[in-house]
């Protein structure tokens, strides 16, 4: 009997365990959800992944692009919302998701919190060995709410190529020390 | 006793078969069993050849859709990935504008040139 729940006990433990690696973020999100006038709610696994990667063109410039992304990968999750008011988040929403991306397996690179823009961004990355690992981007602004996940390896430049913007310069992965040019108006993070 | 015994198993041996007995019967199978008709066997092979192209059509059906849900899951997840991909680079994108900016406003008050 005591070697059954100790079965049972791994298992659970197992389980919670694979779940965190699957979202870094123990935060109920569908109160955000049930208020938004728009949700993206994205979650690919490694099997996902894998199929995606085999309907992505290599003659289209970004697919192929996204497909030297998505080799690499592990999993992506992404959660956005838009909301019609302000306010649906609270400053201690905020405080909960970045508390929960723990030095030393995370570290941040950039955080940027402007009160004159009410935008605050908060770019996190894992790092094993030297490597990293993973990818965790904390975006809030005013109306809309971004949770960005990426599991696995990947180079910051190429991404950023898929936001929209080429020729960007390449992505600092040391801590950056990040001010609001509006002084007094922003927060030094 | 013995005289019982004897008079019983002569009542009970069989009788002499007659020449050409086991030959005669032979030759009466047949019409006591006649072969079925060749139209009952064309008729038996078309219902199995028919069951065989439902099954075959069946199958084949079965895989065209597996195949055709297949493509619609990973047009689906090529969807998410690209979307994924554009928010988070959106974002970043987002966050390093922001620091460019800070680092020129920080250029511009310490009167430095980039």
């Amino acid at each position: 009997m005591k070697s059954l729940l100790r079965i049972v006990c791994v298992l659970l433990l197992g389980a919670a365990f694979a779940h965190a690696q699957e979202f870094p973020w123990k935060i109920n999100l569908d109160k955000f959800a049930a208020q938004s006038s728009e949700t993206v709610d994205v979650t690919l696994d490694s099997n996902m992944l894998n199929l995606a990667k085999n309907f992505l063109s290599d003659k289209d410039a970004d697919q192929r692009q996204a497909k030297e992304i998505v080799s690499q990968l592990k999993g992506i999750y992404v959660r956005s919302y838009e909301f019609d008011k302000n306010g649906v988040y609270t400053e201690a929403d905020i405080e909960t998701m970045r508390a929960q991306l723990k030095s030393p397996e995370w570290n941040r690179i950039v955080g940027v919190k402007s009160k004159r823009d009410g935008e605050n961004t908060y770019v996190y990355i894992r790092q094993v060995a030297g490597r990293m690992t993973g990818l965790a981007v904390i975006a809030a602004e005013a109306k809309e709410l971004t949770l960005v996940y990426i599991d696995g390896p990947i180079d910051l430049q190429k991404i950023s190529v898929l936001g929209g913007q080429f020729g960007v310069p390449k992505f600092d992965t040391g801590h950056a020390r990040v001010e609001d040019p509006h002084k007094g108006k922003g927060e030094a993070e | 006793m013995k005289d019982f015994e004897d008079q019983l198993r002569d009542a009970l041996r069989p009788p002499d078969v007659p020449a050409g007995f086991a030959h005669r019967v032979l030759e009466k199978l047949p019409e006591a069993y006649p072969a079925p008709r060749p139209r009952l066997i064309r008729r038996r092979v078309a219902l199995w050849a028919a069951a065989a192209l439902i099954c075959a059509g069946g199958i084949t059906g079965l895989q065209i859709e597996r195949a055709r849900q297949e493509r619609a899951r990973g047009e689906r997840a090529r969807e998410q990935v690209m979307l994924a991909l554009r928010i988070a680079g959106t974002k970043l994108n987002q966050a390093q504008n922001h620091v460019r900016q800070i680092g020129a406003a920080d250029d511009s008050s310490t009167g430095e040139r980039p």
